[in-house]
């Protein structure tokens, strides 16, 4: 059964096992209730009838905070395709004895048959575990309520805390082996920034991704960004295109391919933005889209800096042509920032994008982040033959074999390198291909000089 | 006892300290055939003449059972006299439930 939530269906195959009960197990704070919520909100809108029944949180709150989601529960309420069932217990009442939830069964029954319910979801199943008074008699209650599902045949999420205590965690491990699909999700902070992960940790009779996915939860609630295949599916490179500097096009037998991923990389100063805008205005004069992704300067500051080697980037912006987005890169987990990316892509339709500068990326959290979050945009370029444009600004010091930093120098077609050089009492700045795949290439250091009329070199 | 699952029980002549319960069962389930002899024994020893004991049974009655919010059974209410009192149980330990009625001390 689909889950509504287009990352995590691609994750399951196809979305959560019907008529069966899947867990979702999470720390506080990790997403779970909204998961089963959209859920829900999925099968309702689709005219399959839902029940969210819920022991810890009240009916009016969980209203109020779907709608700051935009999603409108009392409307599907009164269509009967959606059903809350608040199943607090009277935190005041006397326990006396041993008891068992049938009233709670009794209710589901009269509900499922009255709304020809598809779904439910159990929420903080947890919660009703701790009124009983010792581990064998919860594990009983819950394999009972486990038959019972199975035995209506509703396609059923229950969701659980995880607990970090190890003791607690031996104690519902027995949920696990229970249920037909488990899937854990949790938020976690690495240098500062918080990352959301969700792993399925088993499905019977299914193959699934057995990976770590990050998402996010925005106002429009769950967004998984799961790698979108297996299989490399990689456009071949199109046709050239010019690089914006005549010059460099020479030295590259013609100019960049489309559809490929270029690496310009240089020390601080050595003139990649610059080349970048080059590029970038020669597209968007041609008529083509670019979408450039800042993470070092505003768009306003990028556009009056470029004025000073004369590169006029505002009337392409007015144009629609020539989009620039700027993100603070610590601001966010590199799966927001993928999650951004990718949505400017779809937005922008660009044929080619520029990410200024992939050394910043890995204050998105680690180099690890830098490179998850490069390989992602690569890919999703390289899929949708978009030429990616990737800045890097170097110490200098690196070997030529790692040029990028990141470990991702194989997914880069084109290596352009800058660099300076001490030349008597004056700076000289060079330029030399060090690849193009699929190109041969000039092997000369080229020396250039930054003018208020572009890049040109030194000596004809 | 009411056909349907609904039945009541109560002595001849309801006087104004009445003790009226509404007692929520799941059909003849062991909690809930106990909840309702612990209950039945301990009003004829400690309210002899003066209780109301209406038995809901939630199998058949699930909106009564939504409309009182009962998730459990057995669960015992005691409506009358107020304050209200929730009970979750078989009712096993009658000191327990007497000193929750209020009813510790009476005779």
């Amino acid at each position: 059964m689909p889950t509504g939530i287009a990352g995590l269906d691609v994750v399951l195959g196809g979305g959560v096992p019907a008529g069966r009960v899947t867990i979702l197990s999470g720390g506080p704070g990790s997403g779970k209730s909204t998961m089963g919520l959209q859920c829900l909100l999925r099968g309702a809108e689709a005219g399959e009838a839902g029940i969210l029944v819920m022991f810890e949180e009240r009916a009016a709150t969980v209203r109020q905070d779907a709608w700051s989601r935009g999603w409108d529960l009392a409307r599907l309420e009164k269509q009967n395709k959606l059903f809350l069932l608040d199943a607090r217990l009277d935190p005041a009442a006397v326990m006396a004895g041993e008891f068992s939830i049938n009233g709670l069964l009794a209710i589901l029954d009269h509900r499922i048959a009255a709304m020809r319910a598809k779904y439910i979801v159990i929420d903080a199943v947890d919660a009703l575990l701790h009124r009983y008074d010792s581990p064998s008699r919860e594990r009983h209650e819950l394999y009972s309520l486990h038959e019972w599902l199975l035995d209506r045949g509703v396609t059923t999420i229950m969701t659980v805390k995880a607990i970090e205590n190890d003791k607690a965690r031996s104690e519902y491990a027995f949920l696990d082996f229970m249920a037909d699909c488990v899937i854990h999700v949790d938020q976690r902070v690495t240098a500062q920034i918080t990352t959301r992960r969700l792993r399925v940790i088993k499905y019977r009779g299914s193959g699934y991704g057995r990976n770590e996915y990050p998402f996010v939860i925005n106002e429009a609630g769950i967004n998984i960004i799961p790698m979108t295949s297996n299989v490399l599916q990689h456009r071949p490179p199109g046709a050239r295109i010019s690089s914006g500097t005549a010059w460099l096009d020479d030295a590259l037998a013609g100019g960049y391919r489309q559809g490929t991923a270029i690496l310009i990389a240089g020390t601080a100063g050595s003139g990649k933005t610059t080349l970048a805008c080059l590029f970038t205005r020669a597209a968007c004069l041609r008529g083509e889209r670019v979408l450039y992704l800042n993470f070092e300067e505003s768009p306003e500051a990028m556009v009056a800096n470029m004025l000073s080697p004369g590169v006029t980037l505002q009337p392409l912006i007015n144009k629609g042509t020539l989009a620039i987005r700027s993100y603070l890169p610590e601001a966010m987990g590199v799966e927001e920032h993928l999650f951004h990316s990718l949505q400017d892509m779809s937005e922008c339709r660009p044929t080619s994008v520029v990410v200024d500068a992939i050394s910043a990326c890995k204050r998105m959290g680690s180099e690890q982040a830098a490179f998850d979050y490069l390989m992602r945009i690569l890919n999703a370029c390289k899929e949708r033959g978009i030429t990616c444009l990737c800045l890097n600004q170097s110490s200098g010091r690196e070997s030529i074999d790692d040029i990028s930093g990141i470990g991702i120098s194989s997914l880069i077609d084109t290596v352009v390198l800058l660099r300076h050089r001490q030349a008597g009492d004056t700076m000289v700045r060079q330029l030399v291909v060090m690849k193009a795949r699929g190109s041969r290439h000039s092997e000369q250091f080229h020396e250039f000089r930054i003018t208020n009329r572009g890049i040109v070199l030194a000596k004809a | 006892m009411k056909a349907r699952g609904r039945s009541t029980r109560h002595a001849a002549r309801p006087a104004r300290d009445t003790y009226v319960f509404r007692l929520f069962v799941a059909g003849d389930e062991p909690n809930s055939a106990l909840a309702r002899e612990n209950l039945g024994r301990l009003c004829d020893a400690h309210l002899p003449g003066r209780f109301e004991i209406h038995t809901v049974d939630v199998l058949k009655h699930a909106e009564v059972a939504y409309k009182h919010n009962v998730i459990v059974t057995p669960t015992l209410i005691l409506i009358r006299p107020l304050p209200r009192v929730t009970l979750f149980g078989t009712l096993r330990d009658a000191g327990q439930v007497l000193a929750a009625l209020r009813l510790t001390g009476a005779p």
